[in-house]
């Protein structure tokens, strides 16, 4: 183990001081999970120019309602729980908007002369073809491959069993295969 | 466990650096389309969406500024449960003015008629409705009718209360 590994504080370290009133500790929680957390919510559906403000009421709401954490899974999932449902509840104010805009990706040609995609190519398909998975099939795949999360805490994230995440993921992982193909 | 099986399970810890190809999953990747494909879409993972910009000390401090003000009791409150009141109240309400102490003349409303003149008190519950049926029968209704405060809720319910809040 690095020792700059042994000297950071886990996330549950973090939780604790923060309960005792360090604000320092809240902060180095936002700053160590908000770019994946956005990452996630934009790859989920949520427009760059907003990803900022749902996930600052991600973090806030996830402090604010640290009472009622059980605790027993990681402050990570948690944060990205609130996230989720967050943008859910967005989409639902704007009546259902599904269209998954892919943020940063300018329009290029989609010829492939050389036989291959190169990972840069991959990784657009890639994106291009999430937002034709099912809700949770999509979020699945995205905290398993994005953001390498075991089934365990994936399925605390979800409210679900990591059997059945693990049902989902390869689902997902089935359909991108044949869409990539 | 077969050979894809095997190194389907690893390859997003693969991808994430907890894990690392072999010698044996290398060669497998180059005989067997299936996990190459697999492969190509996994590895891939971990780049979604990276051109992203977030600058977090922005928002850790605008999150830490927020956590500074006192909360918003009020806003707490989930909008079903504000909605259930107002609808209380107003029952209770119309009650006191359309049922001023008929209780004790021939002929007064039975529960059930009074429930068919207010349709909005089929959509209590037993106990809420209960209560509005009780208060209606004497004056003291504005005494009667309890509004929860937040601070009156156990552990228990304020973690139900919260839970529900988030969805």
């Amino acid at each position: 183990m690095s020792s700059a590994a042994s000297v950071l504080p886990s996330d549950h370290e973090l939780v604790a001081a923060w309960r005792g009133g360090d604000e320092a500790a809240a902060a180095q929680l936002v700053t160590r999970h908000a770019a994946s957390l956005g990452r996630y919510l934009v790859a989920c559906g949520a427009a760059s120019s907003e990803v900022d403000d749902l996930v600052q009421d991600a973090f806030f709401k996830a402090f604010r309602s640290l009472p009622g954490w059980r605790g027993d899974g990681s402050f990570r999932g948690w944060v990205f729980r609130i996230g989720g449902n967050l943008l859910k509840d967005l989409f639902r104010h704007r009546k259902g908007r599904v269209i998954l805009p892919i943020d940063g990706h300018d329009a290029v040609d989609r010829a492939d002369p050389a036989g291959e995609f190169t990972a840069a190519e991959t990784e657009r398909r890639l994106e291009e073809c999430l937002t034709r998975l099912p809700r949770l099939q999509r979020e699945v795949f995205l905290l398993r491959a994005q953001q390498g999360m075991d089934y365990a805490e994936l399925a605390t994230t979800l409210g679900t069993t990591p059997g059945a995440a693990r049902v989902h993921y390869h689902h997902a992982v089935k359909r991108l295969k044949e869409w990539l193909q | 466990m077969t050979t894809c099986e095997h190194l389907s399970d690893r390859m997003p810890d693969i991808a994430h650096g907890r894990d690392t190809l072999s010698a044996t999953d290398s060669r497998h990747l180059a005989e067997c389309g299936s996990c190459a494909i697999e492969w190509r879409v996994i590895s891939a993972g971990p780049m979604i969406g990276a051109g992203l910009q977030i600058d977090a000390d922005p928002i850790a401090h605008k999150v830490v500024t927020r956590l500074r003000e006192p909360i918003s009791r009020p806003t707490l409150l989930p909008r079903r449960w504000v909605h259930g009141l107002i609808g209380l109240a107003a029952a209770a309400a119309i009650a006191i003015v359309a049922l001023p102490d008929r209780t004790a003349m021939p002929g007064a409303p039975t529960d059930e008629n009074r429930i068919a003149l207010f349709p909005e008190l089929r959509m209590l519950t037993e106990v809420e409705l209960q209560s509005v049926l009780e208060a209606s029968d004497g004056p003291g209704i504005s005494s009667a009718i309890v509004v929860p405060q937040l601070g009156d809720l156990t552990e228990d319910e304020m973690a139900r209360l919260l839970r529900s809040l988030e969805g």
